[in-house]
């Protein structure tokens, strides 16, 4: 899928998009069947204790962003939540103003309310994205409900994007390019969208160029910029001089196997777990050749290694 | 099982909670995706196995109800229903002059302020010269086509005994049912003028279905501009000019001096005008339907779909010119080309109806989504009266994920002419078909002239699904017409009912040879496509991988391959594994077929050129391709549409020029583009 720069909405499309929204509080569309009997009532649990009712408090009359996510998933919700923050961005002030996220813990019993703040924090999760908990066999029905039948460590990374005044669910992947996501969610779900910015600066001659990006390039973007692209809010450390601090053998096995390399206590790695709010490097099962690839990214950033500064929330590297 | 007809109001209330709760679990524990420990864990079931009937808000207990291929329960259909109501053909659209458009058709999109909605430029096309169109004053409009997406006109059923559909569940070609049929000829470019009047808020959407839409001319040879790509959709209140210019392909290099009246169009008095390129390359029976990116299946599914036959001096709709040249296939002989009096198009479709008897579309399951009641030409299981003659039926497969394997309910024989629209290298004599997946057009000849009158037959089907996966397997026809099935689609879906004898002598044919395969040229490379469902860390549930390289969802963004112009490759398609089945289609020039899973193929496909493969679990095909006349942005996807929209889909651009095309990002204001990367080798 794909990009669009998107900026932030013009005022009095905002206030449009109020207008429309403050209309009937009707709940979903008469006729559409994804109102609150399809979704039910399930009481949630959010990150502050608030209990709240999925349909009633979450979804009615909103536009909303629904994802399932645990905390102690190895293999991909990390990221999920990595780029979703990056969609957070993207969007601007919107998410808490009129489009709410919401991630809901597969595991609600390790997953409390406490280790969801945590997480969130971790994530900069800003105001308008909240994690909630619940009782299992209620999460798990939300998880049919949405269509993901797979067991909670297969599950799919999913995002549904529903906006309740229209009834309209646009369901794709948590992982696409986070404009393109901004797109899906900041335009192409809201009624009110009408594109009227991103026209201004219509035609060919504006999108940009960019040079054919090598395997390494292209493997760091889609599993590692999420949560390692920097400016301190990501919920990495920036990478920029890793090989350098850790040596290469170290970099290219944890790049490989973080889930072994902490089973081992390595000590690095654990220091490296407590700095950054025990979330876990996903293991993102690359072969040896991504692993060489990536390896040969993250050497070429070596020679633009920016003095390592500590500040803005960023982590201080170790020397 | 299904619920029985005299199902008490209470059990058909549970089971209706059942299809919202979808009721998903049985199937996913006895696929091994939940164990029953998980289950027992949920309090679904009991340690000894049985479950726990909690009503309400258990997604588990209600299947019990609803065990069908919907996983819904069935469809209202009062018994008694089946063939009892005349089958209708297809809306023939207008054919009107150019000069007949306002505003005339433009180059370039016509960019021009949309005063009657105030927002945003009049066409939807993307502006500027890259999304021109590719040879205008060559293959310049000489005839008009023109419809709007609509809400269904009142008044429509899919059978008088039921309730009239809802324009808000039914979007398709100026509001009418049935389908829509274009008659094009080649040599005769056409402007397809199609607007979109769908209504601006996707609220009125009866819970499926979005109103941007995207007209992908299924395979014809056309430039990409006009070709529906997925990310070049339109809005409600814009129009989209295509241009589809109906070359052969090879236009450019074989027989330019347009020498042979093989490669030729009929002409208005019944003769040929001779054209250039490949008359092997003649393409016969096609369709036109919605791709919008990630909403291919809701809006197919929801009519945005029609028939386009394809008329040339070979193929010519008239089957009593005796040239030399023309087929002389059954069709007619009124008119000098393009007569269907007895050339019938079937667009063969599965729907499912909720409980208030209205078109219901399950938009969160991604196996894929089977309904339970057939429909030819959108009209509930009809009757086609015919004469005792030879009849040519164009079969379309317009499901969502269903496949079907057809036969006649007296297993006797016919003539199989065409796959995937393209006249076969010679007819096969078959009493019943290959299956035939999503979007698969089969053409075959069936003659009654052997039944007396007052006979009746039908087409049956003999595929069974369990679920939108792909097949669960094919049943003899002895087994289908038992009605033993679970699968209400098993069985008979058409009646012939042969009504009299012909008005005048059937002087049609089906000749020993039809059209041979074109020559394949020494291939410039190979790639492969392996399709299947990546676990881990990957993207999407539906992914590609490109050359071995990692599972890759779609992102239109993303070029995954970029063939030169004019060369020829051969393309591998895997299927991933998991027992499921991927019907694989390929933008832009009809392949052949030249291996399945390392074997000569079966003569259907072997003497064949299609767009269309279906993999069957763990297989593989080798198919040749060539990339000729026009350029541009396309695509290659798993047509089992829910697979499709998430996100078994990867754009290959053909483009001669030094950068990457950019990637159109439609607004309701106009379209802003992006730019696009190139997938490195191996990646």
């Amino acid at each position: 899928m794909t990009a669009l720069p998107l900026r932030a909405a013009a005022p009095w499309l905002v206030a449009a998009a109020l207008l429309l929204l403050s209309v009937p509080a009707l709940a979903a569309p008469p006729g559409s069947p994804w109102g609150a009997s399809y979704f039910t009532n399930v009481e949630l649990v959010r990150q502050d204790g608030k209990k709240v009712r999925f349909y009633d408090d979450l979804v009615k009359d909103r536009h909303v962003v629904i994802s399932f996510v645990y905390t102690r998933c190895t293999k991909v919700c990390g990221l999920m939540t990595a780029n979703l923050a990056r969609v957070e961005r993207e969007l601007g002030g919107r998410v808490g103003r009129d489009i709410s996220f919401v991630s809901i813990s597969m595991d609600p019993e390790r997953d409390t309310p406490e280790v969801l703040t945590a997480y969130a924090r971790a994530f900069h999760a800003g105001p308008g994205w909240s994690f909630f908990t619940g009782r299992k066999e209620d999460i798990e029905l939300l998880r049919r409900k949405f269509g993901d039948l797979a067991r909670v460590e297969d599950h799919t990374p999913n995002i549904n994007v529903g906006n309740d005044a229209t009834g309209q669910w646009w369901i794709t992947t948590a992982l696409d390019n986070p404009k393109y996501l901004a797109t899906v969610i900041g335009g192409w779900t809201d009624p009110a969208f009408t594109g009227a910015e991103a026209v201004k600066a219509a035609g060919y001659a504006v999108a940009p160029r960019v040079v054919p990006p090598s395997r390494g390039q292209t493997l760091f973007r889609e599993k590692c910029q999420a949560c390692h692209e920097g400016g301190g809010r990501s919920v990495g450390p920036p990478l920029a001089g890793v090989i350098g601090r850790r040596g290469a053998v170290w970099v290219a096995r944890f790049i490989k196997e973080p889930g072994a390399v902490l089973a081992e206590r390595d000590p690095v790695a654990l220091e490296l777990l407590a700095r950054h709010a025990n979330v876990e490097m996903p293991t993102l099962g690359l072969s040896e050749r991504e692993v060489a690839d990536l390896m040969g990214f993250l050497q070429g950033l070596e020679h633009h290694a920016p003095p390592t500064v500590a500040g803005a929330g960023a982590p201080p590297a170790a020397r | 099982m299904f619920l029985p007809r005299n199902t008490s109001k209470t059990r058909l209330k549970e089971a209706e909670q059942a299809r919202q709760h979808r009721a998903e679990a049985i199937r996913a524990w006895s696929q091994g995706k939940i164990t029953r420990r998980d289950m027992v864990r949920l309090g679904l079931m009991t340690a000894g196995g049985a479950w726990v009937a909690t009503h309400g808000l258990s997604p588990f207990v209600a299947s019990a109800y609803g065990d069908v291929p919907t996983g819904t329960p069935p469809s209202p259909i009062p018994p008694g229903l089946e063939f009892t109501q005349a089958m209708p053909r297809l809306n023939e659209l207008q054919r009107k002059p150019v000069s007949a458009l306002t505003p005339f058709p433009t180059r370039e999109s016509n960019q021009t302020f949309n005063a009657a909605k105030g927002l945003g430029p009049i066409e939807g096309r993307p502006p500027g010269p890259l999304w021109s169109h590719q040879r205008w004053e060559e293959f310049y409009p000489q005839v008009a086509v023109e419809a709007s997406q609509l809400p269904l006109l009142p008044g429509q059923r899919f059978h008088p005994a039921l309730p009239e559909i809802q324009a808000a569940r039914f979007w398709t070609f100026d509001g009418t049912v049935p389908f829509p049929l274009i008659k094009a000829r080649y040599g005769e470019p056409m402007l397809f003028r199609h607007h979109n009047r769908l209504p601006v808020s996707p609220a009125q959407n009866g819970g499926f279905g979005r109103n941007t839409i995207t007209t992908h001319f299924h395979n014809g040879h056309t430039p990409a501009e006009s070709d529906g790509y997925a990310n070049a959709f339109f809005w409600p209140g814009q129009y989209y000019d295509y241009r589809w210019p109906f070359a052969h392909a090879g236009h450019d290099t074989i027989n330019t001096g347009a020498a042979d009246p093989r490669c030729g169009s009929p002409d208005d008095d019944g003769g040929i005008t001779n054209l250039p390129g490949d008359w092997r390359e003649t393409q016969s029976t096609l369709w036109f339907h919605d791709h919008m990116i990630d909403f291919t299946a809701q809006n197919v599914y929801k009519g945005d779909a029609g028939m386009l036959n394809l008329y040339s001096s070979v193929d010519r709709g008239n089957e009593e010119i005796a040239d030399g040249v023309n087929l002389r296939l059954p069709s007619g002989s009124d008119r000098p080309w393009g007569n269907t009096d007895y050339d019938v198009n079937l667009v063969v479709a599965e729907k499912a109806l909720d409980q208030g008897g209205q078109l219901f579309f399950d938009i969160f399951n991604f196996d894929g989504f089977v309904g339970d009641m057939m429909t030819v030409n959108a009209a509930y299981k009809p009757f086609l009266e015919v004469e005792r003659r030879k009849y040519r039926f164009r079969i379309l497969n317009a499901s969502v994920s269903r496949f079907f394997k057809i036969a006649l309910s007296d297993a006797s024989r016919f003539w199989w002419i065409g796959n995937d629209g393209n006249l076969l290298d010679h007819p096969l004599v078959v009493n019943q078909l290959d299956e035939q997946g999503v979007a698969e057009r089969y053409d075959i000849v069936v003659d009654f002239s052997r039944y007396p009158i007052g006979a009746k037959l039908h087409l049956v089907n003999l595929c069974e699904h369990a679920d939108g996966k792909g097949p669960k397997g094919d049943l003899t026809l002895g087994q289908a017409l038992s009605g033993k099935s679970p699968d209400p689609c098993v069985g008979r879906f058409l009646e012939f009912r042969v009504a009299r004898n012909p008005a005048r002598p059937d002087q049609s044919r089906v000749p020993a040879r039809l059209i041979p395969l074109p020559d394949r040229l020494p291939v410039a490379r190979e790639r492969t496509f392996e399709f299947g469902r990546s676990g881990g860390t990957d993207g999407a549930p539906w992914t590609i991988k490109v050359n071995d390289g990692r599972g890759l969802g779609a992102d239109t963004n993303r070029i995954s391959a970029a063939p030169v112009p004019g060369t020829a490759e051969i393309w591998h398609l895997v299927n991933g594994g998991g027992g499921w089945d991927h019907p694989i289609h390929i933008h832009f020039e009809e392949g052949q077929t030249l291996a399945r899973n390392g074997n000569t193929p079966p003569p259907w496909e072997r003497f064949a050129r299609k767009d269309v493969w279906r993999l069957r679990p763990s297989g593989t095909v080798s198919v040749y391709l060539q990339f000729r006349e026009f350029s541009g942005t396309y695509v290659e996807h798993c047509h089992n549409t829910v697979h499709e929209d998430h996100a078994m889909l990867l754009r290959w651009d053909v483009n001669g020029g030094p950068t990457p095309l950019p990637n159109p990002i439609p607004t309701p204001s106009g379209c802003t583009f992006v730019d696009s990367e190139v997938l490195p080798e191996g990646a």
